[in-house]
């Protein structure tokens, strides 16, 4: 049974019994992800954090129709997926603001800035800023699928397999998703690729 | 290196960067195939630039707020539910609007149709009552009435034969 092997599926079981304390484990451990993956789907912070609450209160109310055949991550992450690209679905038949709008008096600053937390220097954050835009830019050009076939693949704990399912298509089709996004990714980011116009902010090199 | 080594390398890259050894391993490979460095290169750093990504802000209190929403339903419903099930609130109207217009219009339909029921039976009552009026069931054929002087001797009275005048030319 999956349960013996995945330990999150073990929490689970115990969610759908109403322990609290087992749900709580699962937000903890899975609360980064889930809002990293938002944010570089929406590219707004804000909305990736109350989106990502709701993929929680949804896991939390769905607990009775989880089944632990399947890993609770792919069950995890597929309720992301679809709250997710509902969401894109809301804007683009309700376009509110561009996510390219800029404040009125600089336009180098975007409105919905991701930021970083990290300890740097100035330049180095007007680097590392200037370098997140340029690949949140290049992520929102791929295609929805594209996007989160790439990002669900910087999740190290979830097979490909896995991305197969939680985006449901066959094994070679997500493959192929994969590598056509970062294809793309390679193309529009080609001056920081090639050129190496960033530095390693935790080792402070330049490369 | 065979191809199915290759191909578990690329796999790895798209997901994170390669160790020291998977490095090592892929640059003894590449030193022979010139033509293919630079891409493997650009994958490697596209990678390398997806790695020094900054985790997107969170809240500190997240995880309670998460708690509190689960705990109190009735103050909080989930803002994604009928999303997340497929049915939007547009779907929802959208649906309602089809069914009513069905429905109206097969009032309509059904409206018509013993509408001209009715309008059919009572042509029928007239036109009995005008056959009764006029007689017109008591017509001679067509072929009669087609000829003009037959038409005429109907409308004039029958002509009665002058005896006494034949009598007399007979004698003459």
């Amino acid at each position: 049974m999956a349960a013996d092997l995945d330990p999150d599926a073990v929490l689970m079981l115990r969610v759908k019994r109403g322990d609290r304390a087992a749900f709580e484990a699962l937000v903890e451990k899975y609360k980064q992800p889930i809002v990293n993956l938002m944010g570089r789907m929406l590219g707004d912070p804000v909305e990736a954090e109350d989106l990502t609450q709701g993929v929680f209160v949804q896991v939390f109310r769905s607990a009775h129709r989880y089944r632990d055949s399947a890993r609770f991550s792919t069950w995890l992450y597929t309720i992301a997926r679809n709250l997710c690209l509902n969401e894109l679905r809301r804007r683009s038949r309700h376009p509110a603001e561009s996510l390219d709008a800029t404040y009125p008096d600089d336009a180098s600053q975007p409105l919905h800035p991701i930021a970083d937390a990290r300890e740097l220097s100035p330049p180095d954050r007007l680097l590392q800023q200037e370098l997140e835009q340029k690949i949140q830019e290049a992520l929102e050009a791929l295609p929805p699928n594209q996007r989160l076939a790439v990002l669900l693949c910087r999740q190290e704990d979830v097979s490909y397999e896995e991305i197969a399912r939680i985006l449901d298509c066959s094994l070679s089709a997500t493959k192929s998703l994969i590598h056509r996004g970062r294809e793309t990714l390679k193309q529009r980011l080609k001056p920081y690729l090639r050129t190496g116009q960033w530095q390693d902010s935790r080792g402070g090199q330049q490369l | 290196m065979d191809s199915h080594e290759l191909n578990r390398l690329k796999d790895t890259l798209a997901r994170r960067p390669l160790t020291p050894e998977e490095s090592d391993c892929l640059s003894r490979h590449l030193a022979d195939q010139p033509g293919v460095q630079a891409d493997w290169e650009a994958q490697r750093n596209l990678t390398r630039l997806f790695s020094q990504l900054a985790d997107v802000p969170l809240a500190s209190n997240f995880t309670a707020q998460v708690l509190r929403a689960v705990e109190t339903p009735s103050a909080r419903r989930p803002r994604y539910s009928w999303r997340w099930l497929g049915f939007g609130r547009p779907a929802l109207q959208f649906a309602g609007l089809a069914l009513g217009i069905v429905i109206l219009f097969s009032g309509l339909s059904l409206g018509q149709s013993l509408g001209r029921a009715r309008m059919a039976t009572s042509l029928a009552n007239v036109v009995r009552s005008v056959e009764a009026a006029f007689g017109l069931a008591q017509l001679p054929p067509v072929e009669v009435l087609q000829d003009f002087e037959a038409i005429h001797r109907f409308s004039q009275p029958p002509v009665r034969a002058d005896v006494e005048l034949l009598d007399a030319l007979a004698m003459n």
